[in-house]
């Protein structure tokens, strides 16, 4: 302190930051496949800053990319996570790993010891007895974030938290990329009319679609609900829900699940004025012990009959398609009695 | 009665500042209408940037050619940081005879050196064309002036500042009364403010350290305000990219390691609306800035807290140099482009921020501050500037030096390559582009610095 006081001048040199944020610009090197799945899911994978490293490890980092921090923020969804569980030993890793809480079903056996959870949490939260002035919707007219039953079990998820008629008094802005493929099997022209049914049958007509630079030039989004349309496939942490949330959007009222119980709060990082990541620990013993997976007959199986159906693959991700489409089915048949 | 053709953007500015500036610079000119001094026809051109409202405004640049031959305007005025009048003039150009347009009058905003790209292709084509530009700020005159053909330069650019609103922005003592019993704020407290982005190069984090410095060694207890958005628009000139969130985390990291005491002495109030703006300026007691921005061409912020009678500390950067005068209190913190970077000079600012919270400002010296201040840059008052910068002649556009060109390439180098417009603007350090001496950043941004330079130069100061 008394050194302080004695300084005459500060130099003030902004280069250091970049420094101190290097770690999370996507490595030179990384090849065309990460430049495809960037594109693929921007704006949801953008980086953000946060004191917990958050990463989109499949934006183009490898392990051995990873610094050595003492803890790094996985945003990405079941997919990417499976691979990255599959893949790399817990060894390799020399921190931990924060996961999204929801995904914790996905923690093979070894990996338990680095793994640990989070969330992120609005200060303000929406309900049908809180009602926003406005809900920006955002997601992708194709599978990207979520297939079409997904899309609209979520959508509807929406409507009945804040309540069809009230909806109808509340003005919506959407944003919805529409990218001309289709990661879970060839690219529809119809598809689009199916999202946008769902879309108009459940909320609204009168919406309002302004586009990426409108969107993010607005740094204002107070009294107004993000909704993300996103069943965490890929990217479960998005860019564009912290770009929001940290501009003072709320979040709508998460329905209880009988897993909460099992978690143990451990502490709370704010990310901006008005939201936070909350860190948790779990406790395995209570609940199923991990289910591989990537072992057993079902796989073995499931793959051969993949392979035989793609055997001229067009495309070559790390992440294979096979693999995903598997993962996607395994998980939500496996996800209901998880608990003991 | 001359006749003006205002051509604006379709839509709101996406910058705060240029949100309140445009609209009071409309202002300026319907009270000189209003006075009958000049006739005033708008046009609002859709710029391409932004979409959205692509409904609400013409987009159809044959209506200006038709409305230029049919009504025959004597100025065209550009009033909006976009459209940049070369978008505009371009596609005019194919329409009209260059000679048919009339005389250009364009409002520079702090954004020149980012549209460098924009302002060079305009002045390879409008050379000799009847041009006045109009900035906001000796500095900024002497920043544009730098890349202005030298033959002409000075008197080629006029400076005029942008106008406060001064029914939104004045003293109210009832305010501050009722806002300080509101907070808890006692008599004998003084309190800090800082109102504006929270962006890399308005050094707020600097602000914050010293505060705690200020706060352990003051005779009377001190607190820090903070209003504003927080901003990771980074350091774009100097390859410095922040990512979303990044400004929060350095604030917040620097008052974890406060007293508790001190850090409950920190509000960060997030962005508010002009009334609570008005009240929150009242109720403090010197406004302080260090932005070292990269276009401080004027300081919207400080000027309002000037308006409303607040003491101010201010860096010696840009526009700020143009706010200290007579009948109000603002000083200036030098600043130097040194070899290892900015260099503020901390004992000057401590100094003066002891000796305002030393002595209290009375309501009626606030009273006096704010209409001293109003009187030279209010609507009202700016319009009689403008009234002469209008009846004066148009001199031919010089065009601009080559340096420009250069500046262009550096800068806009990153956002050629990139896919997504904003996205991945200067990730890379640049060698010429960094704030030592000897260096070409350091060429462009000594015109920001009022008092002396470090190398002694005159530097085209008036």
């Amino acid at each position: 302190m008394e050194k302080n006081k004695k300084r005459e001048s500060e130099i003030v040199q902004w280069s250091y930051d970049l420094v101190q944020n290097a770690y999370l610009v996507k490595p030179d090197d990384a090849d065309n496949h990460h430049d495809i799945y960037l594109n693929y899911l921007f704006p949801f994978c953008n980086n953000y800053y946060g004191p917990t490293n958050p990463l989109v490890i499949f934006g183009g980092h490898s392990v051995k990319d990873l610094p050595e921090r003492p803890y790094i923020t996985v945003r990405d969804g079941i997919v990417p996570l499976c691979i990255l569980f599959r893949d790399i030993k817990p060894s390799a890793i020399k921190g931990h790993l924060f996961i999204h809480r929801d995904l914790w079903f996905t923690v093979p056996e070894d990996w338990r010891e680095k793994v640990k959870f989070f969330d992120v949490e609005a200060t303000t939260v929406y309900d049908s007895k809180n009602l926003p002035k406005r809900i920006f919707i955002a997601g992708t007219l194709n599978s990207t974030l979520a297939d079409p039953e997904e899309f609209e079990g979520l959508v509807k998820n929406l409507c009945d938290g804040l309540g069809k008629e009230n909806i109808k008094n509340i003005d919506i802005m959407a944003f919805f990329p529409n990218k001309r493929t289709d990661l879970w099997g060839a690219w529809e022209e119809e598809n689009v009319l199916n999202y946008s049914r769902a879309i108009f049958e459940h909320l609204k007509v009168e919406i309002k679609t302004p586009e990426w630079p409108v969107i993010h030039s607005e740094n204002n989004f107070k009294d107004c609900l993000y909704y993300e349309v996103n069943a965490g496939t890929l990217v479960k942490d998005s860019y564009l829900s912290h770009f929001t949330l940290s501009r003072g959007a709320g979040l709508l009222r998460r329905t209880p699940d009988p897993i909460d119980a099992h978690f143990r709060l451990t502490s709370t990082v704010g990310l901006s004025l008005y939201h936070r990541m909350n860190l948790y620990e779990i406790d395995y013993e209570k609940v199923t012990l991990y289910c591989d997976p990537l072992m057993g007959d079902n796989f073995r199986y499931y793959k051969k009959l993949i392979e035989a159906a793609n055997h001229k693959k067009k495309f070559n991700f790390k992440w294979e398609k096979w693999l995903a489409t598997y993962l996607k089915r395994f998980f939500k048949e496996s996800r209901h009695g998880a608990l003991e | 009665m001359k006749k003006v053709i205002i051509i604006k953007s379709s839509q709101e500015s996406v910058w705060g500042s240029c949100k309140v500036i445009s609209p009071n610079l409309y202002a300026a000119y319907e009270a000189l209408a209003e006075a009958g001094e000049v006739e005033l026809k708008t046009y609002a051109y859709f710029s391409e940037v932004f979409v959205d409202n692509l409904l609400n405004g013409s987009d159809n640049i044959a209506e200006l050619a038709e409305l230029i031959t049919n009504w025959k305007p004597d100025i065209l005025a550009f009033v909006d940081h976009v459209p940049h009048p070369e978008w505009v003039l371009k596609q005019l150009t194919h329409l009209l005879a260059l000679k048919k347009i009339p005389p250009v009058l364009v409002h520079v905003y702090g954004d020149f050196s980012f549209f460098s790209d924009d302002w060079w292709r305009f002045g390879i084509k409008f050379k000799g064309h009847p041009v006045k530009l109009v900035v906001a700020s000796a500095a900024q005159k002497r920043l544009v002036s730098f890349f202005l053909e030298e033959s002409q330069a000075p008197s080629e650019v006029g400076q005029y500042l942008f106008p406060v609103n001064d029914s939104q922005y004045f003293f109210d003592p009832k305010a501050r009364e009722e806002f300080r019993a509101e907070q808890e704020i006692a008599p004998e407290e003084r309190v800090i403010l800082y109102a504006g982005r929270i962006s890399l190069q308005k050094n707020v984090d600097l602000l914050v350290r010293e505060f705690r410095s200020l706060a352990q060694s003051s005779t009377v207890p001190l607190r820090l305000w903070i209003v504003g958005a927080f901003d990771d628009v980074g350091a774009i000139f100097m390859g410095a990219k922040n990512y979303e969130g990044f400004m929060y985390a350095k604030i917040q990291k620097i008052l974890a390691g406060f007293p508790p005491d001190l850090r409950s002495k920190v509000t960060l109030w997030g962005q508010q609306d002009s009334l609570t703006l008005r009240r929150l300026k009242s109720a403090a007691d010197v406004f302080v800035s260090l932005s070292l921005y990269h276009d401080e061409d004027f300081g919207m912020s400080p000027a309002e807290a000037l308006a409303c009678g607040l003491p101010s500390v201010l860096t010696d950067w840009g526009g700020y140099g143009s706010f200290p005068g007579k009948g109000w209190d603002c000083r200036l913190v030098p600043v130097e482009i040194s070899e290892f970077g900015h260099k503020i000079n901390l004992r000057k600012l401590r100094d003066d921020i002891t000796e305002i919270i030393s002595s209290e400002t009375t309501d009626e010296q606030r009273l006096s501050f704010s209409k001293a201040f109003a009187a030279e840059f209010s609507i009202r008052s700016s319009s009689t500037k403008l009234r002469e910068i209008l009846s004066q002649p148009f001199s031919p556009l010089p065009g601009f030096k080559w340096n420009l060109n250069y500046l262009s390439t550096i800068f806009w180098k990153e956002q050629r390559r990139s896919k997504y417009y904003f996205e991945f603007i200067g990730r890379e350090v640049n060698a010429n582009f960094h704030p030592t001496s000897n260096s070409f950043y350091y060429d462009i941004y000594r015109n920001y610095i009022t008092g002396p330079l470090d190398l002694g130069k005159n530097n085209g100061k008036e």
